[in-house]
């Protein structure tokens, strides 16, 4: 179940054109909502590519259907964290990593917080 | 004109200069700005599933204050502004986020009715460019600057109302109006992977270097941006291509309200 | 109007094959609505609507002494006119024949046979109520004006224009820019034979402007529309040339010595300049000059006039203004034409930060020999020949949230086009096409797809372009290789993007004067999808060309020649039958409060003075019905559906007891009373 509108999708490509990151995804954004359409959604969930998501929406707003592939991401991501009750160690490591590099002191609250925010179901 | 202005936790400590420009410009153009009152952060992400909730509250909380005081509601951090306009926009547009969050507190009974302001929309529509441009000291007359827009304030543009999200022109417009000239370069409204910024050092340098070379390459000398995730990216990955600064800091320049003191920003 | 008191009514069941006996059982049908003592004769058949059925009622006509017709069968829309014509042989007025729809209505959508047995017995006994308080009705006639107008003088109005003159009939063509020839005078080649646009255009534009029966108007808009189909009156807005049309023999001293120069060429894209005097191309028709007013020295500050002093006849004149024209005419194609997308709206595909990102148009202007740069390819930014050429086709097109939400039809063969010229051109060029489905259903237009791939090396690739950032002198382009599942980035010298279509500016505006509908994307609406696809749903207003749709050259050829032959089908006729299903006033009732009169779109209502009543004037009227059912006191009726014959239908369906005791009571659904579903 998801409230993207996956069914739109014509498998233009044009999703993975516009992120910035989608040249290093195992599984780039054209193919998300064709997977989930499919009933594939549990191997999405279990790609790379969720998690190296920027959230920027450029899929989203360059999509000419009205898809919203960023949303699937995040919610393919829920389907790791709600279900295998990920525990606050996975984000608390990321935080550690934030603050342990050296130039930690500059590193703006909100990337901590969002960094939080990702990984915590 | 009065506003109820939203700092975030950012704005609070790594960002402090960001909030003391801001509140220094507002004084010289006679904005008066409340901070509003026990505010809690914002949570720097919108969180996109519908069934998430108690993440928002705290945008919600805010939300009601402006409402109740009828005042617009103004924002600095490109994310407090993104989450704040995007849980405005479920609250006015989703019925069932509207009964889960008085599920949550029966006071939070909330339909987006504030108004959600970026600074820069207060600069451009309660002040005026034109009216800015009269009130300079030091119009920063010759300087090159490019905006920074990065992707919070941007997208999804039909919920942000900023601007033309592939093409927009207000921080050019304001860049004008401060007697510089804007720098228009491709790159500028692409994403500096701040979210990936704890995993991926390599990947952000990448994205961050394509964005100062496009800069760079059209002449910018200076960058301004409104998300202090974006300026610390570009500082951490740009290796020096162009200076980045807050947009707020050539205003407060050019009104001769800045006051070279940096110990705040630590 | 005779009231005839109707008592003898036949009932006629059709099978329609098994369309309806499959579903409905006719036989009980016949049986059941004989309880009728009005219904002396009822029969079913196969096909009533076929030769055989057609006489057998004529036959029951005369052997029983009929004076109404019932016919169940399938929707009034198909044979209603086949019956009535059926009952006029048998010598009864037409309008005494009422279809029953049992099967859009009802077989169709029903799958228990006993209720909708049932269903077709209410329904015949709704008609027989209805048409037992029938009256006779006539239609009238009204006189045909011998004059067409055709709106737009591209290909299309020029074709449909050459079409009805070629018959005989005075046309008069209007073109709102200053000279004929619309789109395809832009274009370089056309596909799939690659001949010359010009070359084939121009003898076109030559005739149409020569023709003994066609007066052209250039520079001129249509301000108003009144009238109906045989007899509309159309007012044109003539705008001042400020060139006297019979002195000027188009020598072109005039615009080599305007001072004014630096005016984008909208012919040209504005990729190239005018002056402020001109003529928008070489071979425009006519080759007269307009003065732009607005950028005129002349107009702006009353100094310069230097067109004038070296135009040898004196043709120029400042003085002119602009001239109304009233034209009477007996029908109005509308030949208006398309536009391009703005790529504005798609920011990065960077149209607004690169010069070398251009549109399909104005790449055909670029290959144009009469184009800015003489035929050659250069970029505009450094006017060199590019080595790399790249297009992406559907920007805007089946886009449902910043552009259209339709195919825009012609850019796949286009750009197959495009592409081969230029590799025909420079052979050596590499030609690279992103697209997301190629579509080439048009004759011979797949094997010239093909001929790009394979004789001529253009690289397809499955996929779009997310990001184009300008680097120095290359265009980096950030995009997909689907076929590949991966990310493909790439440079290239020159971006062509082929945008969407979208109705021509003004297009609203026009169809709301002509009273007629355009559907949600603003082209204009035909009367029906498949049967009635070149005239509009306004009687007399015809469509040709783009104006409807997306379409190609040959297909607008061929819509424009149709709509034609429908127009000359109009202005052939010594006069034309009117409706007589019309509004009628019963003027004792009337209290002359004009609701009706402010609901009727076509103007045919009025309240005379005198008599402080509304009257109706019968050659305009539609038969809408929207007066009757506005009328607070009931006074207005349609023809055809009074008040009583309606009411008479609903208690028939309402009150009535059914005649199958053990049958359940039949709920109706929204599909008995809904629309037709007959296409």
């Amino acid at each position: 179940m998801t409230t993207v509108m996956i069914e739109r999708c014509m498998t233009c490509g044009r999703c993975s054109a516009a992120c910035p990151v989608a040249f290093a995804m195992d599984v780039p954004p054209h193919f998300w909502a064709v997977r989930v359409r499919q009933g594939e959604g549990e191997s999405l969930a279990r790609a790379e590519a969720i998690w190296s998501c920027l959230a920027c929406f450029c899929c989203a707003a360059r999509c000419p259907r009205g898809v919203r592939p960023v949303e699937l991401a995040e919610q393919a991501r829920s389907v790791t964290l709600r279900k295998e009750n990920h525990t606050a160690t996975f984000a608390d490591e990321t935080v550690l990593q934030i603050i342990s590099k050296k130039s930690g002191k500059a590193i703006p609250q909100q990337l901590i917080v969002a960094a939080m925010r990702k990984k915590r179901a | 004109m009065e506003f109820l202005y939203y700092p975030g936790c950012t704005l609070s400590t790594t960002a402090k200069i960001l909030d003391k420009q801001a509140r220094s410009i507002a004084a010289a153009l006679d904005l008066s700005f409340t901070e509003i009152e026990n505010w809690q952060c914002c949570g720097a992400t919108f969180p996109l599933n519908a069934d998430e909730i108690a993440p928002k509250l705290a945008a919600v909380r805010a939300l009601i204050q402006a409402r109740n005081q009828n005042k617009p509601l103004v924002t600095l951090c490109a994310a407090c502004h993104h989450v704040m306009k995007q849980v405005n926009h479920q609250a006015k547009n989703d019925a069932d986020f509207r009964t889960a969050i008085t599920s949550y507190d029966a006071d939070l009974f909330y339909a987006g009715e504030a108004t959600v302001l970026h600074f820069m929309e207060v600069l451009r529509d309660y002040v005026g460019f034109d009216a800015l441009r009269d009130l300079l000291e030091y119009p920063l007359k010759g300087r090159k600057i490019g905006a920074y827009y990065g992707c919070m304030l941007l997208r999804p543009s039909d919920v942000m109302g900023f601007d033309d999200a592939e093409n927009p022109q207000i921080f050019e417009e304001y860049i004008r109006a401060l007697g510089a000239v804007p720098v228009s370069y491709p790159m500028r409204n692409e994403c500096c992977g701040g979210y990936r910024a704890p995993e991926d050092a390599l990947g952000c340098a990448n994205l961050v270097e394509r964005i100062a070379k496009s800069a760079a390459g059209r002449g910018a000398e200076t960058l301004i941006t409104a998300c202090p995730l974006c300026l610390y990216q570009m500082v951490e990955h740009s290796g020096g291509a162009v200076d980045v600064c807050y947009f707020t800091e050539i205003l407060a320049e050019a009104l001769g309200v800045d006051d070279d003191d940096d110990d705040s920003n630590d | 109007m005779t009231r005839v008191i109707i008592k003898r009514i036949g009932v006629f069941v059709c099978h329609c094959g098994s369309n309806i006996k499959a579903t409905v059982d006719t036989a009980a049908v016949v049986d059941a609505i004989q309880s009728d003592a009005s219904v002396v004769h009822a029969a079913e058949y196969p096909y009533f609507c076929a030769e055989g059925g057609q006489q057998s009622i004529i036959n029951a006509v005369h052997a029983h002494a009929l004076d109404a017709v019932v016919v169940c069968a399938c929707s009034p829309r198909m044979h209603e006119a086949t019956f009535r014509k059926a009952a006029t042989r048998a010598g009864l007025n037409p309008y005494f024949v009422e279809i029953a729809n049992i099967r859009e209505q009802n077989s169709w959508v029903h799958k228990n046979k006993e209720a909708a047995t049932q269903k077709a017995v209410q329904l015949a006994r709704a008609a027989i109520a209805k048409v037992k308080r029938a009256v006779p009705l006539f239609p009238g006639e009204s006189a045909v004006t011998k004059r067409a107008l055709v709106i737009g003088g591209g290909i299309a109005g020029i074709q449909s224009a050459l079409d009805i003159a070629e018959a005989g009939f005075e046309v008069v063509l209007v073109e709102r820019t200053p000279s004929i020839g619309g789109k395809m005078a832009q274009l370089d080649k056309t596909f799939p034979t690659l001949d010359c646009a010009a070359c084939i255009l121009t003898p076109k534009m030559v005739e149409a402007a020569t023709h003994e029966h066609i007066v052209l108007h250039t520079y001129t808009e249509v301000e108003k529309v009144a009238g109906y189909v045989g007899n509309f009156s159309v007012t044109l807005r003539k705008r001042a040339r400020n060139v006297d049309m019979q002195k000027c023999t188009g020598c072109g001293d005039c615009y080599a010595a305007c001072p004014v120069k630096r005016i984008p060429n909208e012919f040209e894209c504005g990729l190239s300049n005018r002056a402020a005097i001109y003529v928008p191309f070489a071979q425009a028709v006519p080759n007269v000059p307009v003065i732009d007013r607005e950028r005129c020295a002349y107009f702006r500050s009353g100094k310069c006039g230097r067109c004038a002093e070296v135009c040898q006849p004196g043709a120029v004149n400042f003085t002119q203004e602009d001239e109304i024209l009233t034209i009477e005419c007996g029908i109005i194609v509308v030949a208006t034409g398309y536009q391009l997308l703005s790529p504005d709206m798609f920011g990065e595909l960077s149209y607004h930060d690169s010069a070398d990102v251009i549109t399909s148009l104005e790449l055909e202007r670029f290959m144009n020999a009469a184009g800015p740069t003489g035929g050659k390819l250069l970029r505009p930014s450094d006017k060199q020949v590019p080595r790399r050429v790249t297009f992406v086709q559907c920007v805007g097109s089946r886009d449902t949230t910043r552009g259209k939400p339709y195919c825009s039809k012609i850019c796949c063969m286009y750009t197959a086009k495009h592409a081969i010229a230029i590799k025909e051109k420079y052979p050596d060029s590499d030609v690279e096409i992103f697209y997301i489905d190629v579509r080439t259903p048009g004759k011979n237009f797949d094997e010239f797809y093909r001929r790009a791939v394979e004789a001529y090396g253009v690289r397809y690739i499955k996929g779009q372009i997310g990001k184009v950032v300008t680097t120095g002198d290359k265009l980096h382009l950030q995009a997909v290789d689907m076929l590949e599942g991966r990310r493909y980035n790439t440079t290239t010298d020159l971006l062509v993007l082929a945008t969407a279509i979208e109705p021509a500016r003004g297009a609203k505006t026009l169809a709301q004067m002509l009273n007629t509908a355009t559907d949600t994307n603003g082209f204009f609406s035909e009367a029906h999808p498949k049967l009635r696809p070149v005239e509009s749903a306004t009687a007399g207003v015809f469509l040709s060309g783009a104006c409807h749709g997306p379409k190609d050259i040959p297909e607008t050829v061929a819509q424009a020649s149709a709509a034609a032959a429908k127009a000359i089908g109009v202005l052939v006729k010594p006069k034309l039958v009117t409706n007589p299903c019309i509004a009628q006033v019963n003027e004792t009732q009337c209290n002359g409060c004009t609701i009706c009169n402010a609901v009727c779109p076509y103007l045919a209502l009025s309240r005379d003075g005198e008599r402080g009543c509304t009257t109706v004037n019968a050659a305009l009227c539609q038969g809408c019905g929207g007066c009757a059912a506005a009328c607070p006191s009931g006074a207005v009726d349609l023809l055809g559906f009074s008040h009583a014959q309606i009411h008479a239908e609903v208690d028939a369906l309402c009150l009535q007891p059914t005649t199958h005791a053990n049958a359940a009571p039949i709920k109706h659904t929204n599909n008995a009373h809904g629309g037709t579903t007959d296409d």
